[in-house]
């Protein structure tokens, strides 16, 4: 009896549990549906706008501050930003056009999040003909204040057929161009143009030449006479010993600075009075 | 100018209390410290042979090497100018400030520090556009948004962000850019 009613109870725990487990299962799975066809009816929106050349209506699934990272990994943070971006693609390739197809979409309703995983293809034509490329894509979506809104875009190109836009990543191909340009030009007689993040160098090139007199290239260790950029050196050293104590901003340069009776500054540096401004350059221009 | 002028006192600030000269306070407290091992007053003999001459730009456009070059030895540590150095050296310089004022292990200025040179210090003045006094020699100085644009702390603050431009908020000066608003921080610099 005792060992009856212990199954019994058993088993009705384990109905009871199941039929609330179910139930919000069934109303989980319900909702998530819904959410899924929500982010599918948004990509149709986004691929029919992108087949419209329509910025506008582009923008309207990103969130203000998306983040995209190109197949070209060109990164551009906010909605303006990347619909500029687009603007430009379809004013140089007019004959552009970009499908998101997604194969799975994955909801998280508890942070109201979302994944969506796909595969994309760019076409249009370059100068030396026409274009196809393809790649996997990843999206995470927010939903918020009842819309489903993209955070986030990833692409991957896997595969290209076409020309020299295959064969060279074109975010540094369009750089060494413009500089190629400028020597090509008569611009500057050569370039070095170096780009970093915080990680580390992004972008290095080096165009024409150091001396038109003996054509001796231009290389990325080049060495210049760098002048004015010698300025924000002599900021960073007055600050280390800012923060080190031993100068204070607020502080009259005379302080530091016993002078002279025929200091020709001394004009200058009475009318410098209050402020330590010696590593920016006076707003008043009296010079 | 006034330019030249802050930089003279700056100079002459951090001589009085480190009792270094600059090019020697250069030398031990940044260059060697952030590994800018191209970077001096006076490059050494192999190195100007790296060194890009001066040009200037004949009336039909055209290049000829500028008759007089800036003197290889420099005596006078000026804070304003007189720097030789590389696109890999500066930009550890750049890389530096985007990290807070670290770089490899090496802190150079506190992360405070690098955020107080950022900030406008002239409150409601602004910077004006300046045409160039040489134009044989240099362009006009266009890119400043004039009256707008603001002074940190060896950097110029950039007011209007452009797109495939500089950021609102980046910092820069001469040749160089760093940007270090929102989420992604990057630097360039270009020669």
């Amino acid at each position: 009896m005792v060992l009856w009613r212990a199954k019994h109870q058993s088993v009705a725990f384990v109905f009871v549990a199941c039929a609330a487990y179910c139930g919000s299962d069934l109303g989980a799975a319900r909702q998530q549906s819904t959410d899924e066809q929500m982010i599918r009816d948004a990509r149709a929106r986004s691929n029919a706008a992108i087949a419209a050349h329509d910025p506008v209506a582009i923008g309207r699934v990103w969130m203000e501050n998306v983040h995209v990272v190109t197949s070209t990994s060109v990164q551009a943070t906010g909605r303006e930003l990347n619909q500029q971006r687009m603007t430009r693609q379809f004013t140089n390739r007019p004959d552009t056009i970009y499908v998101r197809r997604p194969t799975a979409i994955e909801v998280y309703p508890q942070w109201a999040i979302a994944s969506e995983r796909g595969e994309w293809t760019g076409r249009w034509t370059e100068p030396d003909g026409a274009l196809v490329i393809e790649g996997t894509y990843l999206v995470q979506w927010r939903k918020i204040e009842g819309q489903w809104l993209v955070q986030a875009e990833l692409y991957v190109p896997t595969r290209c057929r076409g020309g020299s836009y295959c064969s060279q990543r074109p975010a540094m191909a369009a750089i060494d161009k413009v500089l190629a340009d400028a020597v090509a030009r008569g611009e500057v007689p050569g370039v070095v143009a170096m780009a970093t993040d915080r990680r580390g160098i992004v972008y290095e090139g080096a165009f024409g030449v150091a001396d038109v007199r003996s054509g001796r290239p231009m290389t990325v260790d080049t060495v210049f006479r760098i002048a004015s950029m010698t300025k924000p050196v002599t900021s960073l050293a007055l600050m280390q010993l800012v923060e080190q104590g031993h100068v204070s901003l607020d502080d009259p340069a005379e302080k530091y600075l016993p002078l002279q009776l025929h200091e020709p500054d001394r004009p200058r540096l009475q009318a410098a009075r209050g402020r330590i401004v010696s590593c920016r350059p006076s707003p008043l221009r009296t010079g | 100018m006034a330019l030249q002028y802050r930089h003279r006192l700056g100079r002459r600030i951090i001589e009085a209390v480190s009792g270094k000269n600059l090019e020697a306070y250069f030398r031990e407290r940044i260059f060697t410290r952030l590994g800018m091992v191209d970077t001096a007053y006076n490059p050494p003999e192999d190195r100007q042979r790296r060194l890009a001459v001066v040009h200037r730009r004949r009336s039909d456009g055209t290049f000829q090497v500028e008759p007089t070059q800036p003197p290889t030895a420099v005596t006078q540590f000026i804070g304003g100018g007189g720097l030789a150095s590389t696109a890999p050296d500066y930009i550890r310089f750049l890389r530096m400030l985007l990290n807070e004022g670290t770089l490899d292990g090496a802190r150079i200025v506190s992360a405070d520090t690098v955020a107080t040179m950022g900030r406008n210090h002239i409150g409601s003045v602004g910077v004006r556009a300046a045409k160039t006094a040489m134009p044989e020699r240099s362009s006009d100085f266009t890119f400043v948004a004039d009256g707008r644009d603001k002074w940190g702390i060896g950097f110029m603050i950039t007011a209007d962000g452009k797109p495939g431009g500089w950021g609102a908020g980046s910092l820069n000066w001469a040749g160089s850019t760093t940007h270090t608003s929102g989420s992604i921080r990057r630097a360039a610099l270009s020669v």
